[in-house]
């Protein structure tokens, strides 16, 4: 490490070199499998079609959506020399603006992951099981005739909590994690930019 | 090629995939949140002393941003057609912010600092 070698030719000592390029596996694999991860959970594939997609690409509806991405990075291609000539409309105020609220919107995504997505399975409150029932048995009366109709539709609303969201463990993991991040962040030494 | 050897083993898909959300969650807030401090980082480098229609450019365009994450139906009444260009909260700022920019800036090239915060972005 004399002081006439650039940085960028340094080399590392050996030990450094592993852990660095061990992240840098790391950072490349979590990279790769995010997309199938969020997408195939979106589309509610199981757990093992999930992971087949991960090792290897399926062939029907992910085809579709592989060539929409080449398709789009063509595109991309093409229209670059034209989006450079736009940068005199994206100052500073115009950027640190938009990533700022780019990292805004996606931290919903981060805090549905801790507490449960707030529709669906994990919603915030279920419908009350006696409530259902009472309109199970309201059904039955309207069809001999004893009551009126039930209306188009009718639908209990969700009024019991559900257990399934914001449970306690899974909040203290996410912390569990969080706080591990913190810890080896501060005992990292940080790149100077 | 460790990519390679990973992609290739179903047990580490699985492994991945059998990872709960809530682990993920933990991450999620720091990574996530790290793009938001990029942009803030951004930010703090524009001149708002000499140029005060900076701060209407912020300030409009983070609260049109947040519209869709406060408001998810906002749109309930509007045409169905123009959905998909308000939907997303990204968009709204951007066309917000560049509209404002060229509202109270115009079109002046600042070519340097331009790629000053490009490569602050890149950095983060």
């Amino acid at each position: 490490m004399t002081p006439d070698v650039h940085p960028v030719d340094e080399r590392l000592p050996h030990g450094k070199l592993a852990a660095l390029g061990l992240q840098h596996v790391l950072v490349m694999y979590a990279g790769a499998v995010a997309v199938p991860l969020i997408v195939g959970r979106a589309l509610k594939l199981s757990p093992e079609q999930v992971a087949m997609a991960n090792s290897h690409p399926g062939t029907d509806g992910a085809g579709l959506i592989f060539g929409s991405i080449i398709g789009a990075g063509v595109i991309s291609i093409l229209i670059a020399p034209l989006v450079s000539r736009m940068l005199r409309f994206f100052p500073p105020v115009v950027t640190g603006t938009i990533i700022a609220v780019i990292g805004i919107s996606l931290m919903r995504i981060g805090i549905n992951w801790i507490f449960g997505n707030p529709f669906g399975p994990t919603a915030p409150s279920v419908p009350n099981p006696e409530h259902l029932a009472w309109l199970e048995a309201a059904k039955q009366a309207a069809a001999n005739g004893s009551v009126p109709p039930v209306p188009q539709g009718m639908a209990i609303v969700g009024s019991a909590p559900n257990p399934k969201y914001a449970q306690l463990s899974h909040i203290g993991i996410a912390a569990i994690v969080l706080v591990s991040i913190l810890l080896i962040a501060k005992s990292c030494v940080w790149p100077v930019a | 090629m460790i990519l390679i050897v990973l992609g290739l083993l179903p047990k580490m898909a699985a492994l991945v995939e059998s990872l709960p959300t809530f682990v993920l969650g933990g991450a999620g807030l720091v990574m996530f949140g790290m793009v938001a401090a990029t942009g803030i980082r951004i930010l703090a480098g524009v001149d708002y002393r000499h140029n005060r229609n900076n701060l209407f450019i912020v300030a409009v365009s983070i609260g049109m941003g947040v519209i869709p994450l406060i408001a998810p139906n906002f749109k309930q009444w509007m045409p169905h057609a123009i959905h998909p260009l308000i939907e997303s909260g990204i968009l709204l700022a951007s066309i917000s912010a560049v509209l404002l920019n060229l509202y109270f800036n115009g079109g002046k090239a600042d070519e340097q600092a331009v790629i000053v915060a490009a490569r602050q972005a890149d950095a983060h």
